[in-house]
């Protein structure tokens, strides 16, 4: 299967799930935000750059403090489709 | 597998992304192995197991050497052990006659660990005389090979060298040697001690 054809909506609900029970107020944004950031393959540094947003911004996201609608519109130009919906209907 | 060792999770993603087809080709391998056809013919299913498998592979990174076996090679164990634990298992009986014994009601077809080992060999007065033997005659590595191949056995696996060749970086060839070496010294031991003389009626051992 081609990467890019591989959903990993069952793999962020599962990183969500964990989240969830480590107490982050926002589990599936957080998990959301770690895939995003996992397929453009950087680290923090290099990702918030590529984004154009705060360092501090994307580590709020992978926390998990972020609600759907404050996670910057960038993220959303990095993110597959299914991930998308994925928050969409659940975030 | 540096990254994810260091729990960035993020690391996971990538490593799907990288190395998803790999995992893809061992997780088809071994539900292969277990003649489900059907979970191999639906990507979904498949997709789920190969994302569990890297997310059990994650959580294991920090064991993981760079220069060793792939991961996903590496951690065959694991990986076998979350699609047994979907899929389930192959119901066969096990040509070396030993399934009825050491089974029961447990499910010897997953990887055992040295702990779930200990516990079997506790309960199984044939497995704790076999293992005695393997204690006291052999190395520990041809120990868990000779374990390894037994498990893979009898959960149906119809290669069970290649697998534990896999695992342990050695020619299937070498494995079959290794374990026809463990079952002449059972044997040995079985026909010079009466306190082991029970293990002649396993086949394993008897047709050695």
């Amino acid at each position: 299967m081609n990467a890019t054809e591989r959903d990993l909506t069952p793999l962020c609900q599962r990183l969500a799930m964990r989240y969830a029970a480590e107490g982050r107020a926002h589990p599936l944004v957080a998990a959301v935000a770690v895939a995003v950031r996992g397929r453009a393959g950087l680290g923090p540094d290099a990702f918030a750059a590529e984004l154009g947003v705060a360092l501090s911004m994307v580590e709020a996201a992978e926390r998990g403090e972020l609600p759907a609608e404050h996670l910057p519109s960038p993220y959303l130009d990095h993110a597959d489709q299914r991930l998308i919906a994925l928050l969409a209907e659940r975030g | 597998m540096a990254q994810m060792a260091s729990g960035d999770d993020a690391a996971l993603f990538t490593f799907v992304d990288s190395f998803g087809d790999q995992v893809e080709a061992q997780v088809r391998r071994i539900v292969g192995g277990l003649f489900r056809s059907d979970i191999l013919a639906d990507g979904d299913e498949i997709n789920g197991l190969v994302l569990n498998v890297c997310l059990a592979i994650h959580d294991r990174a920090s064991g993981w050497h760079p220069g060793g076996a792939p991961p996903w090679v590496w951690a065959h164990s694991a990986i076998r052990q979350v699609v047994i634990s979907h899929v389930g298992h192959r119901q066969v009986a096990d040509e070396t006659g030993i399934e009825g014994d050491v089974n029961g009601d447990q499910t010897v077809g997953a990887d055992v660990t040295p702990d779930t080992w200990h516990a079997l060999t506790n309960e199984h007065p044939y497995l704790q005389l076999l293992d005695q033997v393997l204690l006291e005659e052999g190395s520990a590595r041809d120990r868990w090979i000779f374990i390894e191949y037994l498990t893979q056995q009898g959960s149906g696996d119809p290669s069970p060298a290649n697998t534990v060749g896999e695992v342990f970086t050695l020619s299937p060839a070498n494995v079959r040697q290794i374990v026809r070496r463990q079952r002449v010294k059972l044997k040995r031991r079985a026909e010079g001690d009466p306190h082991f003389a029970p293990l002649l009626e396993l086949p394993l051992v008897s047709a050695a």
